[in-house]
C-alpha cells in the first residue's frame, strides 16, 4: 500500500494536508490500541512528508534557486547550517544573516579563537599557567565555549599546547610530567578531553598523552551516590566480580590431573594421620579399626574437600591451583552448588565400589582401574566431567597462549 | 475510578488529577502543592515525608535522606538509623505519602497513577520506578517522560501550534525534547538528556569549591556542618542575581566569611552549563531540523530559574526562552492530563500523544576482527524511533555445534557493548549444526511506558523464549517483592494531624542549632512553650499557638541568612 493510500489522500497533497490527514487517522487509531497499525501510519506519514518536501523544493527551485524552503519543517538542514547556529556574541537572528555577513562573522570568530589560543600559549610558557589553576578561570567566562565548532577547535588546540609544553620539559623517561593535576582536571571539565581521547592523542608523543589522561582518570570519580544528602551511610552496590573469560581454553591433560589428584590425596592422608596422632583420638579408636577406616576417610574427605574447594573462588583444589588448573562449567563460568555436588557424587562411585566390593565378587579393583584407565583416553574430559558437563581447564596455559596471540 | 498524575522528582514531588474543570493539583497535608522528596525516620521508627522531613536534614541527618532519585535502578542502599533502604523503597514511601494525600483530597481510594520519569531514564530506572509504585500500592497506568508531560501541559494551556524545544532542568536530571503540535497531535521528534545534571549538582559544585578554597575534604566535615553548608549554599543559589551575599560559614575548625558573587557562581557552573549543550545539540541533530524552525524554547523544572542557565540558553538560540507556567508543577500537571487521557475523558478526546525511545537498544555480536576488544554492539531499536515499536533482527551461530546462544541486552550508543549499559540476558538452546546454519530471531518491543520486552525465536524449531534470566540491578524477584512489601508495610507513617506541628518543631530545632547565646535561649523558650501546649491536646489552642510560633520563627529567620 502506498503511503498516500494509507493516509487516504491524493499523492499530490502538500505537507499541511498530509499533517491533517495523519492527525485525523491517528485520533481514530490510537498508538496504545494498535501499535502495528500506528507504526504503519507513522511510516506512511513520514514518507509522504519527505516526498512532499522534495517535491516542493524542486518546484521552488525553478522559481528561485537561492531561496531555501522555510515553510516545511521536515526538510533536512544542510551541514553548513548546523555548524553556525550558535551565536554567542551576536544579538541578530542567524536566519536573517546574509551569506556575506556570515562569512565576516566566521572570520571574526576565528580571529577571536586565535587570540584566545595565543593568550593560553603565553599563560603556559611565560606565566606559570601549568601550576596555577586560578590563572585559567578566565576561560569559563569565554563565550566561545558555547559554540560547538569553536569549542572543539579550542579543546584540541589547548591540548596540543599542553602536550608541547611537556615535550620540552619531560624529565628523561621517568614519565613524570610538569603540570599541576588541578590544572589538567579543570581544563578537562571545560574542554571535555576525556570524551575524545583517541582524536586528541593521535600523532602526539604517547607518553605525555598517557600521563595527562591518567591524571584525568585518577580524578575523583563521580558516583551516583555523591549527590545523595543525609543518611547515616550509603551502602554501595555489591559489584559482582565477573570471572575473567578467555577466547580459547585448553583442557588439562589426564597426566596433570592425575598428578594433582594424587598429591591432594597424599596431603589429606598426612592430615588425617596428623589428626589421629592427637592423643585423645588415638586412645578412642583401636588401631585395627583405624587402618581399615583410613582409606575411606581419606577418599571421602578428598571428595568433600575437593568439591568445596572447586566451588570456592579458587575454582581448584590446592594442588590443582599449584599446577595452574581450574574447574569450570560448560560455559566456562565458576561451578554452581549443584554442579559441584554432582561432581562429588560421581567421584564417590570409586570408594563406593570398594565398600560394596563383596557384591562385585572381587572385581572391585579391576572396575576401578578400568574406569581410571578409560579416563586416560577421553581427551582430558573424564567420565565425571562428561556426566556433569564440567571441565578441568589448564588455566595457566590458556592464559599464556592468549597473551601471546 | 480516578487515575492521578504524579511527578516524582529529585527535590520535590507533586501530584494532580484531571477534573471537569481541567487540571487540579492536589495539596498535601500541610496545604502545599509541592512535597519535598525527603524521607526521615523518627526515634520511634515512624516515617516522616515532605517538609517536616526536610527540616530534619540538619539535626537528624543520619535519619534523613534527600535526593535519592539518583540511586534509582542501582543496588546502592541508604542507611537511616539502623535500617537500610534502596532508592526504590524510599521512593515508594514518598509515593505512599502522595497517595494518601490524594485519597484525602478526592475522598476515595486511589489505586492507579501515571508517573513521570526523566526522558533519559534507562530501562532499569524505569522498572525501579514502576516497582516503587507497586510497593506503595499504586498500579502504574503509564510512565510518561517528564519533558513530554510538560509539553502536554503547555500544549493544552496555550493551544498554539508549532515546533517546541522543551528543556527540563530538574533537581537531578536534564532532559531535552523536541515536539511538534498540530491538530491536537503532540508529536515528540527527538529526546536526549543527561541523568547526572541538575540543580543539586550546582549546589554540589558550590560546596566543593568552598571546601577546596579552605583546604578541606568532604569527609573532614561533620555531617551536621556539611548539611548546614549545603543549606546555606542552596539558599545562596536561590538568592543569586541580586547583590553579593556575605555568608558566615562554620567549617568546624574555622569560621569563614565567604562572599557569594554572581561571577564566582558563573565560574563554577560553567562546566555544568557546557554539559547541557550536548543533549540539546543531539536532539536537534537527530530530529534533522534547523534550529530556526523552532518556534519556542520552553523552560521546565525548578532549576531553570537560575539566571545563568536562562542567559546561556538565550545566547545559544538568540532569543528569550519562555516560561509561562510554574516550572515546579508543570510536569505534575502534564502527568495529570495524561491520566485524564488514560481515563478517556471526553474533554481530551481529540488529543493524541506520540513519543520516542530516547536511546538505542541492541545486543552484542561476535567481533571477529579483534576479539580482545570485546563484542560489537548490534543496534536493534535505534534512538528517537517513534514508540510503541517492535523490531526483529536475525543472528546466526558463530561456532560449529554450538549448543546455546546467549542474547545480552544493552542500551547505549557505543560501537562496543562494553561501553553501553547492560540490561539483562537470555540464553536459548539451539540444535547442533555447523556454524552459521542455525539462526535466531531477536525481537525487541518497546512500549509507550518506555519498557523493553525481548523475545527470542529459534528459527529451525520455532521455539520462543522471553524470560530474562540475569537479575538487573535494583530488580526484585516475586519473593523479594513480597518481603519488601512486608518491610515497608510495617513502617508506620506519622499521624497526619501531628505533621504540621512536627514540621514547626523541627524548624525551631534547626534554628536553635544555628543560633547562639540569647537568641538560642529565646528559641528554646518558644519550643518549650509550644510543647506544653501540645501536651494539653486542645485543638483550638494548638492552632493558636502554632500560628504564634510560626510567626516568631519567621521573624527570626528573616533576620538570619536563611
Amino acid at each position: 500500500m502506498s503511503p498516500w493510500a494509507i493516509l487516504q489522500i491524493d499523492a499530490s497533497a502538500d505537507s499541511s494536508t498530509i499533517k491533517r490527514a495523519y492527525a485525523r487517522l491517528l485520533k481514530l487509531n490510537r498508538p496504545d490500541d494498535d501499535p502495528e497499525g500506528f507504526q504503519r501510519l507513522h511510516q506512511a506519514y513520514k514518507t509522504a512528508l519527505s516526498q512532499a518536501s522534495r517535491h516542493s523544493a524542486l518546484s521552488t527551485a525553478d522559481v528561485s534557486a537561492a531561496v531555501p524552503d522555510n515553510t516545511d519543517s521536515t526538510a533536512k538542514p544542510s551541514p553548513e547550517h548546523l555548524v553556525s547556529w550558535h551565536y554567542a556574541f551576536t544579538e541578530e537572528s542567524p536566519s536573517l544573516q546574509a551569506p556575506s555577513s556570515q562569512q565576516h562573522e566566521d572570520t571574526q570568530r576565528q580571529a577571536a579563537l586565535q587570540d584566545l589560543i595565543e593568550q593560553c600559549r603565553t599563560l603556559i610558557h611565560e606565566q606559570n599557567g601549568l601550576f596555577n589553576v586560578q590563572a585559567w578561570h578566565f576561560l569559563s567566562r569565554e563565550p566561545l565555549l558555547l559554540d560547538p565548532d569553536l569549542h572543539e577547535q579550542l579543546s584540541h588546540q589547548i591540548f596540543t599546547l599542553l602536550v608541547e609544553s611537556q615535550d620540552d620539559s619531560l624529565l628523561g623517561d621517568s614519565g613524570l610530567i610538569d603540570v599541576e593535576a588541578d590544572v589538567v582536571r579543570y581544563l578537562n571539565s571545560l574542554l571535555f578531553w576525556d570524551t575524545q581521547k583517541w582524536q586528541l592523542c593521535h600523532g602526539k608523543p604517547e607518553q605525555a598523552c598517557e600521563t595527562i589522561f591518567s591524571i584525568i582518570e585518577s580524578g575523583p570519580a563521580t558516583s551516583p551516590s555523591r549527590a545523595v544528602r543525609g543518611g547515616k551511610s550509603i551502602i554501595p552496590e555489591k559489584i559482582k566480580k565477573k570471572a575473567k573469560k578467555l577466547h580459547y581454553y585448553y583442557f588439562s591433560t589426564p597426566r596433570m590431573r592425575g598428578f594433582a589428584a594424587l598429591l591432594d590425596l597424599f596431603s589429606i592422608l598426612l592430615l588425617v594421620d596428623a589428626i589421629y596422632r592427637i592423643p585423645l583420638l588415638s586412645n578412642y579408636f583401636s588401631q585395627p579399626f583405624w587402618t581399615d577406616a583410613k582409606i575411606y576417610i581419606v577418599l571421602f574427605g578428598y571428595i568433600v574437600l575437593a568439591s568445596l574447594f572447586e566451588k570456592s573462588r579458587l575454582q581448584a583444589t590446592p594442588w590443582k591451583l599449584v599446577l595452574g588448573l581450574k574447574v569450570m562449567d560448560h560455559r566456562f563460568d565458576p561451578l554452581s552448588w549443584k554442579k559441584a555436588g554432582l561432581r562429588a557424587v560421581c567421584m564417590s562411585s570409586i570408594p563406593l565400589v570398594f565398600i560394596f566390593s563383596e557384591l562385585m565378587m572381587g572385581y572391585a579393583p579391576l572396575i576401578v582401574f578400568g574406569l581410571l584407565f578409560a579416563n586416560g583416553f577421553l581427551d582430558g574430559n573424564f567420565i565425571q566431567d562428561r556426566l556433569t558437563k564440567t571441565h578441568v581447564v589448564n588455566w595457566r596455559l590458556s592464559n599464556e597462549r592468549q597473551e601471546q596471540r | 475510578m480516578t487515575i492521578i498524575g504524579i511527578d516524582l522528582g529529585t527535590t520535590n514531588s507533586a501530584c494532580g488529577v484531571w477534573t471537569e474543570e481541567g487540571v487540579k493539583l492536589i495539596p498535601n497535608r500541610l496545604g502545599d502543592v509541592l512535597t519535598p522528596s525527603v524521607v526521615s525516620l523518627d526515634k520511634n521508627g515512624e516515617v516522616i515525608v515532605g517538609r517536616a522531613a526536610r527540616q530534619r536534614l540538619i539535626n537528624h541527618s543520619d535519619r534523613t535522606v534527600a535526593a535519592f532519585k539518583r540511586l534509582m535502578g542501582t543496588d546502592h542502599k541508604v542507611k537511616l538509623a539502623n535500617r537500610a533502604f534502596t532508592a526504590t523503597e524510599l521512593s515508594s514511601l514518598v509515593l505512599r505519602s502522595l497517595k494518601e494525600d490524594a485519597e484525602t483530597f478526592l475522598g476515595e481510594p486511589v489505586t492507579d497513577a501515571v508517573i513521570s520519569v526523566p526522558a533519559y531514564f534507562n530501562d532499569n530506572q524505569r522498572h525501579a520506578t514502576k516497582l516503587a509504585a507497586e510497593l506503595a500500592g499504586l498500579k502504574v497506568e503509564r510512565l510518561i517522560n517528564e519533558p513530554t508531560a510538560a509539553a502536554i501541559a503547555y500544549g493544552l494551556h496555550q493551544k498554539q501550534e508549532g515546533m517546541f524545544l522543551i528543556l527540563d532542568l530538574g533537581g537531578g536530571t536534564f532532559d531535552v525534547s523536541l515536539l511538534e503540535f498540530f491538530d491536537g497531535i503532540m508529536e515528540v521528534h527527538a529526546s536526549a538528556g543527561d541523568n547526572f545534571l541538575g540543580g543539586e549538582d550546582f549546589v554540589d559544585a558550590m560546596v566543593d569549591d568552598v571546601l577546596r578554597q579552605n583546604g578541606l575534604k568532604r569527609d573532614q566535615l561533620k555531617p551536621l556542618l556539611l548539611q548546614n553548608l549545603y543549606l546555606q549554599m542552596e539558599g545562596a543559589k536561590r538568592k543569586l542575581g541580586g547583590e553579593n551575599q556575605l555568608l558566615n560559614l562554620d567549617l568546624g575548625t574555622q569560621q569563614v566569611d565567604f562572599t557569594v558573587t554572581a561571577d564566582w557562581f558563573a565560574r563554577i557552573s560553567t562546566p555544568l552549563l557546557l554539559r547541557a549543550k550536548h543533549p540539546i545539540e543531539r536532539a536537534i541533530r537527530d530530529a534533522g531540523l534547523h534550529p530556526n524552525k523552532i518556534d519556542d524554547v520552553v523552560l521546565v523544572g525548578g532549576s531553570t530559574r537560575l539566571g545563568i542557565f536562562r542567559s546561556t540558553i538565550g545566547k545559544m538560540f538568540s532569543r528569550l526562552p519562555s516560561c509561562h507556567l510554574d516550572p515546579d508543577t508543570v510536569v505534575a500537571m502534564g502527568a495529570a492530563i495524561q491520566a485524564g487521557l488514560m481515563m478517556r475523558n471526553e474533554a481530551l478526546d481529540d488529543v493524541v500523544l506520540t513519543d520516542v525511545c530516547p536511546y538505542t537498544l541492541g545486543t552484542g555480536v561476535l567481533n571477529h576482527d579483534n576479539p580482545r576488544q570485546g563484542d560489537y554492539f548490534l543496534p536493534i531499536i535505534e534512538r528517537n524511533c517513534v514508540v510503541p515499536v517492535s523490531i526483529v533482527k536475525q543472528v546466526y551461530t558463530a561456532h560449529d555445534n554450538q549448543a546455546e546462544v546467549t542474547v545480552k541486552v544493552y542500551q547505549g550508543e557505543h560501537r562496543l557493548v562494553e561501553k553501553n549499559v547492560y540490561l539483562g540476558e537470555l540464553t536459548v538452546p539451539v540444535p547442533a549444526a555447523p556454524k552459521g546454519h542455525e539462526a535466531i530471531d531477536i525481537r525487541y518491543s518497546y512500549d509507550m511506558n518506555g519498557l523493553l520486552e525481548v523475545d527470542v525465536t529459534v528459527i529451525s524449531n520455532q521455539k520462543t523464549f522471553n524470560h530474562l534470566i540475569e537479575h538487573t540491578p535494583g530488580a526484585l524477584s516475586d519473593a523479594d517483592k513480597k518481603k519488601a512489601l512486608e518491610k515497608l508495610g510495617a513502617l508506620k507513617f506519622h499521624p497526619r494531624d501531628g505533621e504540621e506541628n512536627r514540621a514547626l518543631l523541627a524548624r525551631g530545632e534547626r534554628l536553635y542549632e544555628s543560633s547562639l547565646g540569647e537568641r538560642r535561649e529565646y528559641i528554646a523558650h518558644i519550643i518549650q512553650q509550644f510543647e506544653k501546649v501540645l501536651e494539653g491536646q486542645h485543638p483550638a489552642e494548638i492552632a493558636k499557638a502554632r500560628k504564634q510560633v510560626a510567626d516568631a520563627l519567621a521573624q527570626l529567620e528573616s533576620e538570619d541568612w536563611f
